[in-house]
């Protein structure tokens, strides 16, 4: 996990430049994403508490994908009001983290209602891209909110069955985050194919000219 | 036990979930190429709807320009030679009045010079030469009265390679060097015209260069008559290109078409 984080982050600092606006929103999301990773498998090594990174991941994860899909909808369709939605997530993000699912404790209730909001954004994406004409950079995307719908689901599942999973034992509720964590890497894998794909063509166009 | 039914269930749930992502995005990558498919086919619709009306335009054009030269030529220019020659009739019959004299040979000179215009008129509208002796003498007389103006030396060579029998598909030949030749005359102050006719397999080949001022190919406009020579280009099946640069004097246009009616 470590190793694909790394490789992928340094993928897009490589290429970040030659990214358009919406990859490079993505760029930054996945990046940031990518160092909480890290942090948090530095942190869980050293036997520190790493829960306090997931509230800021759920953040982070709200407002760059927010971000993401507002610029999607900028290019290729009608955007949504940005700054209501940002705010309004801002607001329940960190009063559940303030007042009901605190910093030291993990915060179910907020990222449910991240992962929701997401995939439906990720959905109206689909909606509202059916239209439009296929481009290079279209596919790239398309393959990205693919790999976050199944993200997103997969993690919708999981945490709104987290509260009554810790009723069972620690090896079954390994089972279920594993499960998670492989379709986690798999993406991330593809992400970083996607970003060594770009930065291949980028190069081979540089040696033709 | 009741750990595992649990885990089960929560894995159950997870895989409907990407059960159900994953059809839907087929769904809606299915639905994007239908939609796709059908614009693209809108869009064919339209281009050939376009062209058929631009061909028809062309066509129905044309015929109206003959019907027009023909009524010109055969009936106003026909009354107009019966009216003058009674007018010679009627000043050999007056000739005490020095003054009706003087009016019948100014009515005369005006009745000259129209039947003049009107002759002029039906040929420019559609060339009587090319109808009636086929393109070769069309464009040999096309030479004489350019080269009689001594504004431009046009010289044209192989015609008599031309095939084509279709009076349409040799009117939009002659059309083109028409239009050709009018944007030579009136931008490029050229001195020099050459057509050549080579033949290349079932082809031939025209190439129409002048020693002119030249364009900016990137500033084509449809008011050289670019339209008009790209429709009839498509009319006669074959492709064309032209060649200029401001820098490098001269104009050269392409043409290379189907040499017989079959095609």
């Amino acid at each position: 996990m470590l190793f694909v984080s790394v490789i992928c982050s340094v993928l897009v600092l490589i290429q970040y430049r030659a990214l358009s606006d919406i990859l490079k929103v993505f760029g930054i999301y996945f990046l940031i994403s990518n160092c909480i990773e890290i942090l948090s498998l530095f942190l869980a090594e050293n036997k520190i508490s790493n829960l306090f990174l997931f509230h800021i991941n759920t953040l982070i994860e709200f407002w760059f994908l927010v971000i993401f899909f507002y610029a999607c909808d900028k290019k290729y369709g009608k955007p949504f009001p940005l700054l209501p939605v940002l705010i309004q997530g801002l607001i329940i993000i960190l009063a559940n983290s303030i007042f009901v699912q605190k910093i030291d404790m993990f915060n179910s209730y907020s990222a449910t209602l991240v992962n929701l909001v997401l995939l439906i954004f990720s959905f109206r994406f689909f909606f509202v891209t059916m239209d439009v004409d296929v481009t290079k950079e279209l596919k790239i995307v398309k393959l990205i909110v693919s790999c976050l719908l199944l993200v997103f689901g997969t993690s919708l599942v999981v945490l709104l069955f987290s509260n009554a999973m810790l009723s069972i034992a620690t090896s079954y509720q390994l089972y279920i985050w594993d499960f998670r964590g492989i379709l986690i890497l798999s993406t991330k894998v593809i992400f970083g194919l996607t970003f060594a794909k770009l930065l291949f063509e980028s190069r081979s166009k540089t040696l033709q000219l | 036990m009741k750990d595992q039914e649990l885990m089960l269930t929560i894995m159950f749930g997870v895989i409907i979930m990407l059960v159900v992502i994953v059809i839907t995005i087929w769904f809606f990558n299915q639905g994007q190429k239908k939609i796709i498919a059908i614009k693209l086919q809108k869009k064919e619709n339209e281009l050939a709807f376009q062209k058929t009306l631009l061909i028809n335009t062309v066509k129905t054009q044309e015929t109206e320009r003959d019907r027009i030269s023909s009524e010109l030529h055969d009936d106003i220019a026909s009354k107009l030679n019966i009216i003058h020659l009674n007018i010679h009739l009627l000043k050999k019959k007056i000739k005490d009045d020095p003054e009706v004299e003087k009016l019948i040979d100014q009515i005369e000179s005006s009745l000259k010079q129209s039947t003049d215009r009107t002759r002029n008129l039906s040929h420019e509208l559609m060339p009587q030469l090319l109808k009636k002796f086929g393109i070769h003498h069309a464009l040999k007389e096309m030479a004489n009265i350019i080269n009689i103006s001594q504004v431009v030396q046009l010289s044209i060579k192989g015609e008599h390679l031309i095939q084509l029998r279709d009076d349409f598909k040799l009117l939009h030949l002659y059309r083109i060097i028409q239009e050709l030749l009018n944007n030579t005359l009136k931008y490029a102050k050229a001195s020099i015209v050459e057509i050549v006719f080579e033949p290349h397999n079932e082809f031939l080949v025209m190439t129409y260069r002048d020693n002119g001022i030249g364009f900016d190919p990137d500033n084509l406009t449809t008011g050289l008559g670019i339209g008009n020579i790209k429709t009839r280009s498509e009319l006669l099946k074959g492709v064309y290109s032209i060649t200029s640069d401001k820098t490098k004097k001269g104009m050269l246009f392409y043409l290379k078409f189907p040499n017989n009616d079959q095609n």
